[in-house]
């Protein structure tokens, strides 16, 4: 299963505006790690933003980054229309906020330490007499690390936790794709890859030619605007 | 009428099971069975977490990447006329 092309160009647009936007107004005075935080933040305020209100961690995402203050002027310079229209308050289940990420991560690995430790204690044959009872308890057990990693999956379950589970999959993993090309794009240098980046940003215009957007002339206006800025004759 | 409910339900989570399994990575994929809810859900857990790190990184090397990118307004140059074009 593949994000759709309209994701991924949407996607890439979000966080190159995003990029040039932050360069532009940083001017260089933050550390390499507040640029790398900065730069998370972009990447899953892009990755949300491009997949919209079509999926409750797209909206329950968009809501917690409109809630730190930092962020609503800085994603306010970005296509400000779609990004208010999506978060409105109601617009999730759950209250998460990807801030939580560092936070569950070393909780994740606390459980998994918790986790072995208990194995050890289970006798072979409280195993066999209960094994159902046991795997419906790893089971929960993995259900709520699912819902914990996934945002805004808090409040859903079954059918709801599984489906979202996919989408947000399918669309993490066209995420990490695209970032790891764009790295790449940016790793090379001018002289020797001219084309490839020449061809890569072709290929990202001409996807989106094709489909008229009003979104894309907006894009279009503010990176012609920031490029003017940053072309040093 | 409650049967014939939890017979669409149930292929219905075999379908999202299928699929779920087929994004994730590992190549030891068994066929549905009671055990292995368990185990989807733990690799998927994994592959989450495991593509949360990626971004990370790439988060971490495309950082780098601007910093040095600063003075160099060739590829400004590059995007900005293919945007006008």
């Amino acid at each position: 299963m593949q994000a759709p092309r309209n994701f991924k160009n949407d996607f890439l647009k979000h966080l190159l505006l995003g990029l040039h936007v932050s360069r532009d107004s940083s001017g260089g005075t933050m550390s390499l790690n507040e640029r790398e935080r900065e730069i998370k933040h972009l990447a899953d305020a892009a990755m949300a933003l491009a997949r919209g209100d079509g999926a409750n961690w797209s909206r329950a995402l968009i809501a917690g980054l409109a809630k730190k203050e930092n962020n609503e002027a800085f994603i306010g310079k970005k296509l400000c229309k779609e990004f208010e229209s999506i978060a409105s308050p109601h617009g999730y289940h759950g209250t998460s906020s990807f801030l939580k990420r560092k936070m569950i991560m070393k909780r994740k690995s606390f459980n998994s330490r918790l986790k072995v430790k208990k194995k050890g204690f289970h006798s072979p044959s409280s195993s066999r007499v209960i094994p159902s009872v046991l795997a419906r308890r790893i089971v929960r057990k993995r259900t709520q690390v699912l819902k914990r990693i996934i945002p805004g999956a808090e409040s859903l379950d079954g059918i709801s936790l599984l489906s979202e589970t996919l989408d947000y999959v399918v669309y993490l993993r066209a995420q990490a794709k695209i970032m790891q090309r764009l790295t790449r794009v940016f790793g090379t240098t001018m002289s020797s890859h001219c084309k490839e980046r020449l061809d890569f940003y072709k290929c990202m215009v001409a996807n989106e030619r094709s489909v008229k957007s009003e979104r894309f002339a907006v894009w279009k206006l503010e990176m012609g605007e920031r490029e003017r800025d940053l072309v040093v004759d | 009428m409650s049967s014939r409910r939890s017979r669409i339900t149930e292929d219905e989570i075999n379908e999202l099971i299928s699929k779920l399994q087929s994004l994730l990575p590992e190549a030891r994929r068994r066929s549905a069975g009671r055990a292995s809810a368990a185990k989807l859900l733990k690799e998927t857990c994994n592959y989450i977490k495991s593509l949360h790190r990626e971004v990370d990184d790439l988060s971490d090397r495309l950082s780098g990447l601007m910093a040095t990118m600063d003075t160099n307004s060739a590829e400004a140059e590059i995007v900005r006329s293919l945007l006008q074009s």
